[in-house]
């Protein structure tokens, strides 16, 4: 358990008497894409920042391809941070496929978080049709996985970084603090395929703890539509829209944004909260 | 943006929310349109879709986070006809209205075959070594296997050899006796002294008996062997299992003292009594073979520990060290073997009967003797005790 925030390269700043707002990173990159908004959460909570295994300053060699063989692996370890730095009355912000980690621990353990924020969620990339349009058919995803490997192949400059995480050559490993975003290959590989083959849209109705969707109007990977079923399927739950095209509002309208969450943490009202103590 | 229409590479300014500002007629013609009809547009709008996922999620972070991205390898959506492949690279600049993206596209449509078929082969290999290494896996399944069987297959082997021989030698004791004796009566009986001819009829009553005792040892042990040793749960006297066994001793050993001691009351067990008084009567018959003629064997039957135990001491030489393997099959004492004849299957037989009647079974020194030995069983009494 002690090793679990070097595994997981867990940085925490802010207030320590705060309560805890813990940031989940999606898939693509790591924890530095919260830092156009977790920052200013610090004045009056405990920021908690992380990277999964795999992604950024990581343990690498903790990756286990059978725990990580499913989304659950990754939401136990969100859990597991939670126990290893003894945090409680969560509010939980995740990012695109992290808000089915977040949907997925909050379940596990309901009593641990307070709020759930989900940016640009969604419970299955896949259209489902007639009922569903998730955005993507199945060609997409094997086109995408084709992609990634031709982009490792020819290590393009953009994942430059995971040859300088490359332990055979450690001798390259010299610039790796200075380097952002960065993600090994087979484990981005495996994450993609999980990802965007998973169907958890049967476990939204179980979720009980309350939640913000953070929904913009022109995203490719989440489109409006599933932003409205996230929000008719988690009861109780609150949808903004934030004006901006693309899937990263927190790196791309950082103060819309933080806007959208701050409002929502103030709006709640006074019965919601006494209604969790 | 001025680069005219004969450079061959794509290019076009993104604003910071990733709309098209401007693009040249290179980046028109790769997609199918007029550089006109681009701007204004979102930049997804020329991303076949698995580029669309790539670039917002992996491209646009990384744009972000580093300032530029280099040769990153995406496909456009073009109008008509398959996706293109192209190269990306593109920078972060800021000016006073914000920050804006320059991006560089050139077209890879030989090289992208060319490292598409360096994939699948890479792939295929991969795909050639995994279903080697399963194949190992598989065989060194099969060899473990293989091994275990021909493990078995000695065991059984060295079994059968085991019971061929014990029981061919202690079957032939007895049937030549028996044939021996009543050929010699049935030519000589009218000439033979009467006395010789009685000793002649206990002798082969005596192996007769033997002969049985040993048929019902070797089935209880074949199916010991074989798995279906079943025995039914009828209430048994154990008091009446023990004076039968100890009767039955007596007519076979006349010049042999018993010393039998069972009180009344001892709790009902269950199982089979004609499988209890064997295990008796192997017991008694050891402790005839082994123990010497002046001193009395002792029975003692007690109830204790929630059942009944029974208990058959001798004066023979002891266990000599070797108690754990007394009740192995083909097992025998080296004190044993120049004793007396046996197979070697007797107390394994009473070892198999007492656990399958739920029991427990010993062979202990003789309690406050310099010599002789103790074998013993217990057995748990029944749920619905009652008395005998």
């Amino acid at each position: 358990m002690n090793d679990v925030p070097r595994r997981h390269a867990v940085q925490v700043t802010g207030d320590p008497d705060g309560q805890p707002m813990l940031f989940a990173h999606g898939f693509g990159c790591d924890q530095t894409l919260w830092r156009f908004v977790a920052p200013a959460f610090e004045s009056d909570h405990r920021v908690i920042t992380f990277d999964y295994v795999g992604a950024g300053r990581s343990d690498r060699s903790a990756y286990d391809p059978e725990r990580y063989s499913t989304l659950n692996g990754y939401a136990e370890d969100i859990l597991e941070i939670c126990r290893a730095l003894d945090l409680h009355d969560v509010i939980l912000v995740a990012h695109s496929v992290s808000a089915v980690m977040a949907v997925l621990a909050s379940i596990a353990e309901p009593e641990r978080f307070s709020d759930l924020v989900l940016v640009a969620p969604s419970p299955r990339y896949l259209d489902d049709l007639p009922g569903y349009r998730g955005g993507f058919a199945e060609a997409d995803i094997d086109g995408l996985l084709d992609m990634m490997d031709l982009n490792a192949m020819g290590w393009a400059e953009f994942l430059a970084p995971i040859v300088m995480g490359n332990p055979d050559r450690p001798e390259l490993t010299a610039g790796l603090e200075e380097t952002f975003c960065s993600i090994d290959p087979v484990m981005a590989r495996q994450f993609a395929r999980i990802t965007f083959m998973a169907d958890n849209r049967q476990d939204l109705v179980k979720v009980t703890t309350p939640t913000l969707i953070l929904q913009c109007t022109h995203d490719a990977v989440a489109p409006v539509e599933v932003g409205a079923y996230m929000h008719e399927q988690l009861v109780g739950s609150t949808l903004r829209m934030i004006d901006a095209i693309g899937h990263c509002p927190h790196v791309s309208h950082p103060i819309q944004t933080i806007e959208a969450i701050r409002a929502y943490l103030t709006e709640r009202t006074p019965s919601q909260v006494a209604a969790r103590q | 943006m001025s680069a005219g229409p004969d450079v061959p590479w794509g290019l076009a300014s993104l604003s910071e929310d990733l709309r098209i500002l401007s693009a040249n007629l290179t980046m028109g013609a790769l997609v199918g349109w007029e550089p006109a009809e681009l701007v204004g547009k979102s930049f997804d709008v020329i991303l076949s879709a698995p580029s669309r996922i790539l670039f917002q999620t992996n491209v646009y972070p990384a744009l972000r986070t580093q300032g530029r991205v280099e040769e990153v390898f995406l496909t456009l959506a073009a109008s008509a006809g398959p996706a293109t492949p192209v190269l990306l690279n593109a920078v972060c600049e800021s000016n006073a209205s914000g920050l804006i993206f320059q991006v560089l596209i050139v077209r890879i449509q030989a090289r992208n075959r060319w490292e598409s078929d360096l994939l699948a082969a890479t792939r295929a290999i991969a795909e050639e070594r995994a279903a080697s290494q399963r194949l190992a896996a598989q065989l060194a399944t099969a060899a473990d296997d293989l091994a275990a069987r021909y493990a078995d297959e000695q065991r059984n082997r060295e079994f059968r050899d085991a019971f061929v021989g014990v029981v061919s030698h202690e079957l032939r004791t007895p049937i030549t006796t028996i044939y021996g004796m009543s050929h010699v009566l049935r030519e000589r009986f009218e000439s033979m002294d009467p006395d010789a001819v009685r000793q002649h009829l206990g002798d082969i009553a005596s192996e007769s008996e033997r002969l049985n005792r040993l048929t019902e040892d070797l089935l209880v042990l074949s199916r010991a062997e074989g798995g279906r040793l079943e025995i039914a749960d009828d209430p048994v006297v154990v008091s009446r299992a023990v004076r039968n066994a100890v009767d039955s001793e007596r007519m076979r050993s006349p010049d042999r003292t018993f010393e039998m001691n069972v009180p009344k009351g001892l709790p009902i067990v269950l199982g089979e009594d004609l499988y209890v008084e064997q295990v008796v009567r192997n017991y008694l018959s050891n402790a005839v073979k082994y123990s010497p003629r002046e001193h009395p064997i002792s029975v003692v039957a007690s109830s204790e520990d929630g059942g009944v135990a029974v208990r058959v001491t001798d004066a023979g030489p002891g266990l000599g060290g070797h108690r754990e393997e007394l009740f192995e099959l083909f097992y025998r004492a080296p004190d044993a073997i120049r004793k007396a004849s046996g197979a070697g299957i007797g107390l394994f037989v009473c070892r198999e009967l007492i656990q399958a009647m739920g029991g427990r079974i010993w062979a202990l020194p003789a309690p406050a003797r310099e010599t002789g030995a103790e074998f013993g069983f217990w057995l748990p009494a029944a749920d619905d005790p009652g008395d005998c």
